[in-house]
């Protein structure tokens, strides 16, 4: 839906699985309808209803840098 | 340590030059300058990555900076004996634990193919591109290898694959404060555990049609077209901007137990590092070198010092009006009653200006001047500038027992970053 949007993509990524915790919803891989071989994990073709407590996001860029964050749902009491 | 860089190819080429008082700037070869408002600049000479690598294939397509990177890594990789190009390094580091953090800057595009490309596109009667026609000359002939190699990220790319560095890798793209940011925050990932060694420093040419122009219309640079040679005069009353330089340097930064437990040879201990931003204007430094002074002061309280500890100041020293006033004025915020009593030199007197490389380049020099307790000169100083009152060491280097040294670099948009290097004992 977004399009890579390059070095701004990662912050988007986190601020959507900010979105989907915080919503209770995973967004979908749109367009996605059959998948490719080798993809073959449980890619989300369509919104789903799911509560989230962590939530992975990865970078990868040319040149091989490689970056991933956890995110956690913040229950409002718990540190760290 | 590693340099590609005007003054020389290796290190200790550069350190003979710098205390022979040598310029690196002369007539720009690079492109034809000769009807810019400035014709010179500070470029590398007789550099071929081929002599550092068995695999120039894979490096052929990078950037000029990365391909000035290489010789730097494996100068610094030799040095610090860690195993490059090999798939069983046995250096006694955990390749894992190998990071990579380099201040860098955009490519320049292959300007000949590229304004190729305008010139057919652009209809004169309607003044107006016509992007089918350039899409026509662009598709034929840029080389898609070349564009994906302008990123700023990809001289740290090819460091990884030289060296095998797999872990963390960053860029920072501070401008002129680049690599001494790198090399600070290269200190601060060792510091919290994250890896064993880092290769650090910077690289960058900003020497292209594009960075000559913008930099001469911001009036940023010397316009000493008659003596190049002369023009970087730091501190100088007839001090007219700054010279467009280019390079790279780079330092090998590891924990000390690692470096114990190898049995490399320690050259200076990196003890402190602090970074501000003026948050004032883009181009203009604070009047008072608020951001400066932040970062001086963070990076003395983050090495445990007090200035009074403070051998030499390798300034950031531009040779332009601004700069090289608020600096000093700065300088004498934090110093006190000491600051005209500390040597404080500008190596970009000699070596330009080398922008994301700056500053790891003039670290080098700081750690040899501890190696060799002699201080490096600003050379061109011959009318100072009666507001400019530190001492600048003009001219001759200057032999003196130097300790800890203090290494600041200032940055286009105002980002401030200064280290302290010390003798290792």
């Amino acid at each position: 839906m977004l399009s890579n949007t390059g070095a701004a993509s990662g912050a988007l990524d986190v601020i959507a699985a900010v979105c989907a915790m915080n919503d209770g919803k995973i967004p979908a891989a749109k367009n996605c309808d059959s998948k490719a071989d080798g993809c073959n994990l449980n890619i989300v073709m369509q919104p789903q209803e799911r509560n989230l407590r962590y939530v992975l996001c990865c970078s990868y860029t040319f040149g091989g840098q490689t970056t991933a964050v956890v995110l956690k749902s913040f229950d409002g009491e718990t540190e760290g | 340590m590693g340099v590609v860089c005007p003054l020389g190819n290796d290190v200790e080429t550069l350190w003979s030059a710098i205390l022979a008082g040598k310029s690196g700037v002369a007539k720009t070869t690079i492109f034809d300058a000769s009807t810019f408002p400035t014709t010179f600049d500070a470029e590398v000479k007789d550099y071929d990555f081929r002599k550092y690598t068995k695999k120039p294939q894979l490096h052929v397509n990078g950037n000029r900076g990365s391909k000035f990177v290489i010789g730097a890594a494996v100068q610094a990789c030799e040095q610090a004996r860690i195993n490059v190009e090999t798939s069983e390094p046995a250096d006694g580091i955990d390749h894992k634990r190998l990071g990579i953090y380099l201040g860098a800057g955009e490519g320049s595009v292959d300007n000949d193919v590229f304004f190729a490309a305008i010139v057919e596109g652009w209809d004169a009667t309607t003044s107006q591109m016509d992007w089918d026609k350039w899409a026509r000359v662009a598709f034929s002939r840029m080389n898609p290898m070349h564009e994906l190699e302008q990123g700023p990220n990809m001289p740290a790319a090819h460091i990884a694959m030289l060296t095998g560095a797999r872990g963390p890798t960053r860029s920072c793209l501070t401008a002129c404060a680049a690599s001494t940011q790198s090399v600070g925050e290269a200190m601060m990932l060792i510091r919290r555990g994250d890896a064993d060694v880092m290769i650090a420093g910077g690289v960058h040419s900003m020497i292209h049609p594009l960075g000559n122009m913008g930099f001469n219309r911001l009036t940023a640079l010397s316009t000493r077209n008659d003596s190049p040679e002369t023009a970087s005069r730091p501190f100088s009353a007839s001090r007219d901007g700054f010279i467009l330089g280019e390079g790279a340097a780079i330092v090998i930064l590891e924990s000390l137990s690692s470096a114990k437990k190898r049995g490399v040879q320690i050259l200076a201990e990196l003890a402190g590092y602090g970074s501000s931003s003026d948050a004032f204007r883009v181009t203009d430094m604070h009047e008072e070198g608020r951001g400066a002074i932040q970062a001086m002061t963070a990076a003395l309280a983050d090495a445990g010092i007090s200035y009074k500890d403070v051998d030499y100041i390798n300034t950031h020293g531009t040779s332009t009006a601004e700069n090289d006033s608020i600096e000093t004025k700065a300088i004498k915020a934090v110093f006190k009653e000491k600051a005209r009593n500390i040597p404080a030199s500008s190596v970009k007197s000699m070596l330009g200006h080398l922008i994301g490389a700056a500053g790891a380049a003039e670290l080098i020099t700081c750690v040899l001047a501890i190696r060799d307790n002699i201080v490096p000169p600003t050379i061109n100083l011959n009318d100072p500038d009666p507001q400019l009152d530190l001492d600048y060491v003009p001219n001759k280097p200057r032999k003196m027992p130097v300790n800890v040294a203090m290494n600041e670099s200032f940055g286009f948009g105002g980002q401030n970053n200064v280290v302290i290097i010390k003798r290792f004992s």
